[in-house]
Parts: structure tokens; C-alpha cells; sequence
């Protein structure tokens, strides 16, 4: 072979190399962009227990969904404090959902509670902010599945060491009564 | 919070998107915060003080609409200074996908970047040919939020992954407060607000529709509000009906409140194509009653019938009967006044506002940091440390500010 063809193989050569390092880049900062997103639902997560612990306590609404909700947000709680994420998590996180769900349904109607609107404005901001950081979330997660898939990917191991993110189903839905809190 | 709003269109010429970003922007700032948007315009002295000129517009066809935009160096450099000036908490970008500074602003920046999507139903062919070039940018974009489901599923169709869905808003205040246009009754008037010959409009269904309700009402008065010629309107219609219907043409967004607020019950006779029925928001807002066609779209705002009148979809008798029925029963005007106030109070901008500071805040939480230049540069970045260069660029910036 003569070397104009060994400066072709060569230049290829870089040029894929090139390629990879582009696609792991990306891979890398897409990886990021899923942890963050990650974190982000943690706190909104932790935030919104907090912010319901104080609607359990109002005495307006009824006794026992207040208790139920006081309950759930309890178990969230002592399960967000944990370092690490156990399988129930998601379980106890819906709960606090369904919890809130039941509380503040079709029927309820924030202009009841003139002395108490800020608090549950910001109730209906929190379960609002809990979807909106899992839909992020599954959003991150589903771009780099989507590029993990690819053959390319997968042959050169260019994910390194990250670990394959996985879609969360979690029950967010926002409380119908806080809808247009 | 620092919000920097990037506008795709020409702000001097009115359209859904800029309306969209001009309430949302107005909202902002009632609240206390710092929003600036840098938009294309080809009028810099119509600009309102919170936005800054993105450059000179150019017409490209584009997705079937006509895109405005230029994209030469200046709008780069134009873009990286607004950036560097802003110091942002938050970008959000509106139609990242369309050929606008949009593209420029996701090019150039990164950290929390928020982007709406604004087009339901397209065929996007240009996104398509285009998407391993907008990928990238694309991916930059934190938190993605969609207009209406239609919107949604067509983002989720071309890119993947999940969006947020937060309507579209309404400016209650500007509606319920309109001044009544004078020489109309208020008893007697039906109004329509659309392209006058965009079929889909259904205008024509509500003109075969309009003989048998002027039949029982011989002074009441059909008021078309929108650009169309009217010499093909009133050829549609017999010529004793012609004293009938009055035409106010393309008009501005106050004198289109007081067209809603003049009449006695609003007409959405549309067939189809609808993503989110702003229009009967609008109407609902002036205190006007709604009779609509049964579209998805429109029952979702009405909620089947609760907040305004439906009929059968391209059912020219059903609507003929519906507007009688509503135009004889006044208790049930007055009802659907009153529930429809209720209605667009819900989509009020101080409403939805709320729900999209919720996105920043989830977005903000999310990187940690504020927006900032992108010097990384892909592949260009990594091979000559443009990184490198690009701070000490950022000092010296820094020192002659």
C-alpha cells in the first residue's frame, strides 16, 4: 500500500474516534442532566411533605382525610431522610397523592378558607412542582435510553460506569379541588 | 427571579405566540420580577422596555407559516451579549424548533433552559430534515411545556421524551372591562370571530344556519369579525339578509373585546384543526355566552356543556335550533354568563402564571446555577480550548461593562 491510502485509513480512523468521543460527550452531560433531574424530584418531593404537614394540621378540613394525610406524610418523611432510595418509596409518595387527592376533591373550594389561602396556595404549587419535576424526570431518562439503545453505544460501552436510568411511576396527579389554586 | 424570554416572531406583527408572550411577560413583571425579551422586529420603536431588538426580520417560509428571522453573525453576537447582560436565572425559549433567535438562544447558552411549544397538528417537515442538527440544542432544554395535549402529543411525535401541559392564558381584566360598541343591541347581536375564509372556521355552516334563525329574529344582526372578503360572505347568503350582517374586518385585540361584549351570544361554529379554544375563553371573559361545536378541544374548556351551549359538529340544523333556543331562553344566557366568568377566571394569566414560575422553580432546582454562555462548542469547543479562550473573553467583558 502507498501512503496516500494509509493517510486515508488514518484520517477515517480519527474521524471516528472523533465521532465516539462526540456521541459520549453527550452521552456523559445527558447522564448529568437525568441525576439532576433526579435530585431535583427528591426536594420537590421533601418540600411537598413539608409544606402538607401543615395542611394536615388545619382544622377545617375533615377529621379523618386530614389523618390519613397526616399519616402518609408522616411515613414520606422518615422515607426522605433516608440516604439511599428503598423500593417503597414510590409506594409512600403516591399515598401522600391519593392522600391529598381525597382531601381537597371536585367539590372543594379554596374561597371557604379566606384566612388560610396562601397556605393552600402553596400546597397546590407543591403537588404541581412534584409532577412537574417527574415529568422532567422521565423526560431526561427517556433521551438517554433512547441513545443507550444504539448499537454504537452499546459495542463501544461509551455509557462507561453510569448506570441505566429508569422511568419512575409515581401517582402525582394534582388534587382536582387545587387544579386552579 | 431573572427571566429572559426569547420571542421566535416579529413582535410587530400580532399573532397567537406573541400574545401568548406578551400576557405571560406582563404577568411577570406585575409580580415583581425581572423579564426581558429579546425578540425580532422590524418596528424597534414599538418595542415595549422590556424587550430588546434581536435584529432585523427576513419572510422564509416555514412549516407552511412564514418564519421571521435572520441568521447572520450580528444576531449571534447580538444574542451572547443579551445573555452576558441578563445574567438570567431562567431562559425560556418559545417554538425552540422553528428557524428563530430561539435556535440561537439554545445554541448559545446553557443552564436552566425552558422551552413551550406552541404547534399542534403539523406536518413539521422541516424538523424532520433538521433533527440531528436541533438535537443538541434540543437536549439542552430542561423542562419542556406544551400548550395543549395536541401540542403535546405532536412535540412527543417529533422528539421523545414527556412535556408539561400548561394552557394558554387569558387577560380577564381586558375582556369583562371592554367598552360596548355603539349601534348594536345587546339583545340582538350574534358575533363570529375568525378568518372569515378559512374553512375550518365554519363560518359557512353558521351562514346556511343563519336563514332560519333570522326567519324568527328579522332584526337581529350577525357580526363578523376577522380579515376575508366579503362579497364572497354575502353571496353565500340570500340578499334580504344582506341588511343583516355586518363585517368589522381584521381589528385590534381592545376593539375585538368590545365586539364580544356587544353581543348576545358568541358563534364557534368550528369544524375541526382546534388545539385549545382561546377564542371561547375570550368570549366567556367579556361575559358573553358561548354556543360552540362539540370539538374535543371546545368541550374540554366547556366542560361538556356546563359553561356554555354545545352542538353537533358541522350539524347546520342542530347549530340553527341550539342559537334559537339560546337566543329565546334569557335565564339561560344569564346562567352561562355567570359560569363562563367562572370559567375564564380559571385560565386568567394570574392563574396561569403561577403554574409556570412552578416550572421554574422546579427547573432552577434542578441545575442549581444560572444561565450562562455555552462555550463548550461540541466538537469545535474540545479541539481548539475554545473554553479556555472564552474565559478570559468573559473577563474582559467583564471589565470594560
Amino acid at each position: 500500500m502507498d501512503t496516500s491510502n494509509w493517510v486515508l485509513i488514518a484520517s477515517g480512523l480519527i474521524l471516528f474516534a472523533i465521532y465516539l468521543s462526540n456521541v459520549a460527550g453527550r452521552l456523559d452531560r445527558l447522564h448529568l442532566k437525568v441525576e439532576n433531574a433526579r435530585n431535583a424530584l427528591d426536594r420537590q418531593l421533601a418540600l411537598r411533605s413539608a409544606i402538607c404537614s401543615d395542611i394536615a394540621g388545619l382544622d377545617l378540613l375533615d377529621e379523618k382525610l386530614r389523618s390519613r394525610l397526616a399519616n402518609a406524610i408522616h411515613a414520606s418523611i422518615s422515607e426522605e431522610t433516608l440516604e439511599v432510595h428503598t423500593p417503597n418509596e414510590w409506594k409512600i409518595e403516591s399515598e401522600v397523592t391519593k392522600a391529598l387527592g381525597e382531601l381537597f376533591d371536585k367539590d372543594f373550594d379554596i374561597n371557604k378558607y379566606p384566612n388560610h389561602k396562601n397556605l393552600i396556595q402553596e400546597a397546590a404549587g407543591a403537588t404541581r412542582r412534584v409532577q412537574y419535576a417527574l415529568t422532567f424526570y422521565n423526560d431526561a431518562a427517556t433521551s438517554v435510553i433512547k441513545v443507550r439503545k444504539r448499537w454504537i453505544v452499546r459495542s463501544f460501552r461509551l455509557f462507561g460506569r453510569a448506570r441505566m436510568p429508569v422511568l419512575l411511576d409515581l401517582d402525582v396527579q394534582i388534587p382536582h379541588g387545587l387544579e386552579y389554586c | 427571579m431573572r427571566i429572559g424570554i426569547v420571542c421566535p416572531y416579529d413582535w410587530s406583527v400580532p399573532g397567537g405566540v406573541k400574545q401568548h408572550i406578551q400576557d405571560l411577560t406582563e404577568s411577570l413583571i406585575e409580580l415583581g420580577h425581572y423579564v426581558n425579551v429579546l425578540t425580532p422586529t422590524s418596528a424597534e420603536e414599538l418595542l415595549p422596555s422590556y424587550a430588546t431588538n434581536a435584529g432585523s426580520t427576513i419572510a422564509l417560509p416555514y412549516n407552511g407559516s412564514i418564519a421571521r428571522i435572520k441568521f447572520d453573525p450580528a444576531a449571534f453576537t447580538r444574542t451572547r451579549n443579551w445573555l452576558r447582560q441578563g445574567k438570567f436565572d431562567i431562559l425560556h425559549l418559545h417554538e425552540p424548533t422553528s428557524p428563530s433567535p430561539a435556535i440561537i438562544a439554545a445554541w448559545s447558552a446553557r443552564g436552566p433552559i425552558v422551552a413551550t411549544h406552541h404547534t399542534a397538528n403539523d406536518s413539521m417537515y422541516a424538523v424532520k430534515n433538521m433533527q440531528f442538527l436541533l438535537q443538541p440544542m434540543m437536549e439542552k432544554v430542561i423542562a419542556r411545556i406544551a400548550v395543549s395535549q395536541e401540542a403535546k402529543d405532536t412535540m412527543i411525535e417529533h422528539f421523545g421524551g414527556d412535556a408539561v401541559v400548561i394552557p394558554n392564558g387569558v387577560r380577564v381584566s381586558n375582556f369583562s372591562n371592554a367598552t360596548k360598541l355603539s349601534g348594536f343591541d345587546q339583545d340582538k347581536t350574534i358575533v363570529f370571530v375568525g378568518r372569515l375564509d378559512e374553512p375550518r372556521k365554519g363560518l359557512q355552516n353558521l351562514l346556511e344556519a343563519m336563514p332560519q334563525v333570522f326567519a324568527q329574529y328579522s332584526d337581529l344582526k350577525l357580526l363578523l369579525v376577522g380579515p376575508g372578503d366579503k362579497q364572497e360572505i354575502l353571496k353565500a347568503i340570500d340578499a334580504k339578509y344582506h341588511s343583516n350582517i355586518e363585517f368589522k374586518g381584521f381589528v385590534s385585540s381592545e376593539v375585538k373585546a368590545s365586539c364580544y361584549a356587544s353581543a348576545t351570544v358568541y358563534v364557534a361554529p368550528n369544524l375541526g384543526g382546534e388545539s385549545f379554544g382561546i377564542v371561547l375563553l375570550e368570549a366567556m371573559a367579556s361575559g358573553t355566552p358561548v354556543l360552540a361545536s362539540d370539538l374535543p378541544a371546545f368541550k374540554q374548556v366547556l366542560e361538556d356543556g356546563k359553561y356554555g351551549k354545545l352542538f353537533e359538529t358541522n350539524n347546520v340544523n342542530d347549530l340553527a335550533t341550539s342559537l334559537i333556543e339560546l337566543l329565546r331562553n334569557k335565564s339561560e344566557r344569564e346562567n352561562l354568563t355567570k359560569q363562563g366568568l367562572t370559567r375564564a377566571k380559571q385560565f386568567d394569566w394570574s392563574v396561569i402564571v403561577r403554574q409556570i414560575l412552578d416550572v421554574y422553580e422546579a427547573v432552577k432546582s434542578v441545575e442549581g446555577r444560572n444561565v450562562r454562555e455555552d462555550f463548550r462548542g461540541q466538537l469545535y469547543g474540545r479541539l481548539t480550548k475554545t473554553g479556555r479562550l472564552d474565559r478570559r473573553r468573559v473577563k474582559n467583558s467583564f471589565l470594560t461593562e
